[in-house]
This record gives structure tokens, C-alpha cells and sequence, in this order.
């Protein structure tokens, strides 16, 4: 049998142990926030940081879609945001 | 058709991300959102600095949002945005090598490189610093080890000599400490 390489390996890992997480119960999430002391009933509990509230924005150019996206460093790619001059 | 710098701004009308729009359609709720958010950070290990955990979740709901990637009925929110996260970061892992390669390689040789000793060498980085989060639970390491090599639960019990119930308790607290992980308030 053919051994399997370092990154079968490694997505094998990912895949079962990010469903699992994605499986967990209610219950489950509850417990390993008890464990941390974060109350997520709260209003602006640090459990929601980043995803609620103050959410972290939306970068559509640093993952663009494969079938589309031509081979460029992400950061070649990036928007210019830099303040135009009048 | 739109070039991929203007193809997702619809996305981020009035001011509101993908994943916004997803809570305020009410697509998800807060346990969900717990869920997935460690699910993310747990995807996005080894992409940073160039990609964050907000960047896989805030992709995979984009993608959702503007039909490229369709829940299918019987299958849970969280399961399939997990699915979905894991598809860009294969993606992203897939293109950052390629880019890699692109600096020395170029037609044939492009589309079809040969395996790539240092990508084995992150992979295998990657693996370690997972098990490295369960170092003191060997119960757990083992799962893992077994995960990686294909085997199935009735395998990986009778590898390790492990009963059901070890096994079952072990997987518990292996879910616990990756939702701890996931859930806890570093920003990174």
C-alpha cells in the first residue's frame, strides 16, 4: 500500500477534527465556555469577538474563487486604498 | 464579467460583511456562530500571516451568499460551512504552493510539479503543533495519530487498545478543547 504523504495526512486530521467541532452540542460549546469563564448570554461577550458586533471585515481579495483567479501574490492583489489626491 | 477585485462588493453593500448578512437573514445563531468561529481558527492554523481565521469564515458565507456553494437540505449549517472553509483553505494551500513553484518552474513542468519536500515538511509541522495541543492526553495523541492514518474508530480502538467508552470519553474531550481553543478570546 501506498504510504500516504505529510499533507494526506495533515487534511485528514482537519477534516474529522473540524467536524467534530462543528458537531459539538450546544451543551458541548457551553461547557468549554464555562471553562474559559466567557458567559456568551452576555451582551458583548468576548466569545462573540470578531464574529458579532465587532465583526472582523470581509478581505474578498485575499481568497478569490479558483476557477477565476489568476496565479498573483495575495498582496499584489490588494485593493488600493490609499487616500487619492484632489 | 465582473474582474475578481469587483465581484464581491455587492457582497459588502451598506456597509455589512458576508457573514453579517448571514446573521441579519438569520441563516445562523449564536451557538452557531461559536461553532464556526472555532472551526475557523482551527482551519486557518499555518496560513497566517497571510490569511485569519475571519478571512476562511467570512469566504465561506460569500460564497454561500452568492450561490457558488449550496447547503444541501439534509446537511447541518455548521457542517457544511465547515466543509466549506476547508475547501478554501485547501484552495488557498493549493495556489500559495503553486505560487511558490511558479518562481522556478513554468508551462509543463507548472501544471504538473513534482511532491514538494518543504510542503511535506509544513504539512507534517502542521500535524505536530495539532497533536502538541493534546501533548498531555496520550489517549488523544493516539486518536490523532490513527486519524492521520486513515483508520477507522474499531481500528484505531484496536491498534491502542482502546475500550469504547476510552474512546468516546477521549473524542469529548478532544471536542472541548478545540471549541476551548477556538472560542477563547485571542485575537490571532
Amino acid at each position: 500500500m501506498k504510504k500516504p504523504t505529510p499533507e494526506m495526512r495533515l487534511e485528514r486530521v482537519l477534516a474529522t477534527l473540524s467536524e467534530e467541532i462543528a458537531t459539538a452540542s450546544d451543551t458541548e460549546v457551553l461547557e468549554a465556555c464555562a471553562d474559559l469563564r466567557i458567559q456568551p448570554q452576555m451582551k458583548g461577550s468576548v466569545a462573540f469577538m470578531g464574529v458579532k458586533g465587532a465583526v472582523f471585515p470581509y478581505r474578498f481579495w485575499v481568497l478569490p474563487e479558483s476557477d477565476t483567479a489568476p496565479l498573483t501574490d495575495p498582496d499584489d492583489d490588494a485593493p488600493d486604498l490609499t487616500p487619492r489626491r484632489q | 464579467m465582473r474582474d475578481r477585485k469587483t465581484a464581491h462588493i455587492p457582497l459588502i453593500a451598506n456597509g455589512k460583511t458576508p457573514l453579517e448578512r448571514a446573521v441579519a437573514a438569520k441563516l445562523i445563531g449564536d451557538m452557531n456562530l461559536l461553532r464556526l468561529k472555532a472551526s475557523a481558527r482551527f482551519l486557518a492554523r499555518g496560513l497566517a500571516p497571510d490569511i485569519y481565521w475571519w478571512d476562511l469564515l467570512q469566504e465561506a458565507f460569500a460564497r454561500v451568499l452568492n450561490g457558488s456553494r449550496r447547503c444541501p437540505p439534509d446537511v447541518p449549517i455548521d457542517v457544511f460551512m465547515t466543509g466549506v472553509m476547508r475547501s478554501i483553505r485547501a484552495e488557498h494551500w493549493r495556489r500559495r504552493w503553486q505560487l511558490e513553484v511558479s518562481k522556478f518552474l513554468s508551462g509543463d513542468e507548472l501544471r504538473d510539479p513534482a511532491p514538494d519536500p518543504e510542503r511535506a515538511v509544513v504539512a507534517q509541522q502542521e500535524l505536530e503543533a495539532i497533536k502538541d495541543l493534546f501533548a498531555d492526553d496520550p489517549i488523544v495523541t493516539h486518536i490523532i495519530t490513527g486519524l492521520a492514518d486513515g483508520l477507522s474508530a474499531d481500528e484505531i480502538r484496536t491498534k491502542y487498545g482502546l475500550s469504547s467508552t476510552e474512546y468516546d470519553s477521549a473524542r469529548k474531550r478532544m471536542r472541548r478543547a478545540l471549541l476551548r481553543d477556538g472560542i477563547g478570546s485571542k485575537v490571532k
